[in-house]
């Protein structure tokens, strides 16, 4: 198994929303790595949604909070919630970090089911989960529409220096590297 | 085409005294890390002990570092957190009392390590399985830091503790696209 670079984006600090268009279909798997926080002020967490489609989502999330673990769910949302990002609230420098695989993407036989580990941590606050969400389609994933804050807009951004980068995960035998 | 993963170092523990495996003198080409550690400690009278991970740089403050951890250890879920370290609490792994051939595993995520301009946060996933006990963990650690990482150290914190024979800790580079 191997994986490869795709594509990168970046924030300056005025990216709502970052995204991905015209995904190769020639990979077995997709990971998005990001490292990112938002200038929100209030509680925000990770969201996408692909395909420039709505779809009606579900999902699972497993988080600790340094204090107590917890379980929840949600169904029939017009997002994928995937992880808490830092805000405002944390000191300008801390970052979350979120590795989100996508596993059979191109496949048009099977609904996606979307897996993510990440979070942050502010010496003596943060989260850290384990989430899932179910694309309810056999379509191909060939965008990831929107990838960002569920406050995105206005003012709401990803801060400087957040940044998505994608990889395409193959099965063959190429190393590459 | 170029793979992303590209291994940078390999460490596997051949001497019965050592206490600490470290990565120095890091590239800093790549636009993340990633460590993969299969390892078990020493320590007497204990099933498990921790496995610490310090990421730093020359200069960088001591007690810098700090962890939030999800873990399940086959009764129940819980969390924890520890402030103002010298390492980050990123998992467990066997120790004396394990089955002889049971070794821990962890997958270590440091990204975008070599910007000067933010802290440096990491991301783990370990488990540790001794037939009954043990325990799976999510961790995040933190480095409130802003300079490049050059240096990372797993350190057993104990002079009489040390990583058994046959521990393996294999730094990889992970490149993006231009990398």
């Amino acid at each position: 198994m191997s994986m490869f670079p795709i594509a990168s984006t970046i924030s300056t600090g005025s990216t709502a929303l970052f995204s991905f268009t015209n995904i190769p279909q020639t990979f077995t798997h997709l990971q998005v790595r990001v490292f990112g926080r938002t200038t929100y002020t209030g509680s925000e967490n990770l969201f996408m949604r692909f395909n420039n489609t709505t779809y009606s989502f579900a999902g699972h999330h497993l988080n600790g909070n340094g204090s107590t673990a917890n379980s929840s769910g949600y169904t029939g949302i017009s997002y994928m919630d995937l992880n808490s990002v830092p805000n405002s609230a944390q000191s300008s420098s801390i970052f979350g970090n979120y590795v989100i695989d996508i596993l059979d993407y191109a496949n048009t036989n099977k609904n996606k089911t979307i897996r993510c580990i990440g979070g942050w941590d502010g010496n003596g606050s943060g989260i850290v989960e384990l989430t899932s969400g179910l694309l309810p389609t056999t379509s191909a994933l060939t965008e990831i529409t929107q990838l960002g804050g569920t406050a995105a807009g206005g003012s709401n951004v990803w801060a400087a220096g957040s940044r998505a980068d994608l990889y395409g995960i193959s099965t063959s035998g190429v190393t590459g590297a | 085409m170029h793979g992303a993963v590209v291994p940078i170092r390999s460490q596997t523990v051949t001497g019965s005294t050592v206490t600490d495996v470290t990565f120095t003198n890091i590239p800093q080409n790549y636009q993340d890390l990633m460590l993969v550690i299969s390892a078990r400690r020493t320590d007497s009278a204990t099933s498990s002990s921790v496995l610490w991970i310090s990421h730093y740089y020359t200069g960088v403050s001591a007690s810098a570092l700090s962890t939030t951890s999800l873990l399940a250890d086959g009764t129940s879920a819980s969390s924890s957190r520890q402030a103002n370290q010298d390492a980050c609490y990123m998992g467990i792994v066997p120790a004396s009392t394990a089955t002889t051939g049971i070794f821990g595993s962890l997958t270590w995520h440091c990204f975008n390590y070599a910007n000067t301009s933010t802290f440096k946060s990491a991301l783990a996933r370990s488990a540790c399985d001794l037939n009954g006990s043990g325990d799976v963990r999510l961790s995040t650690g933190l480095l409130r830091g802003t300079g490049a990482i050059t240096t990372i150290n797993c350190s057993t914190f104990n002079g009489s503790a040390f990583y058994s024979v046959g521990s393996t800790f294999t730094l990889y580079g992970i490149r993006t696209v231009g990398q």
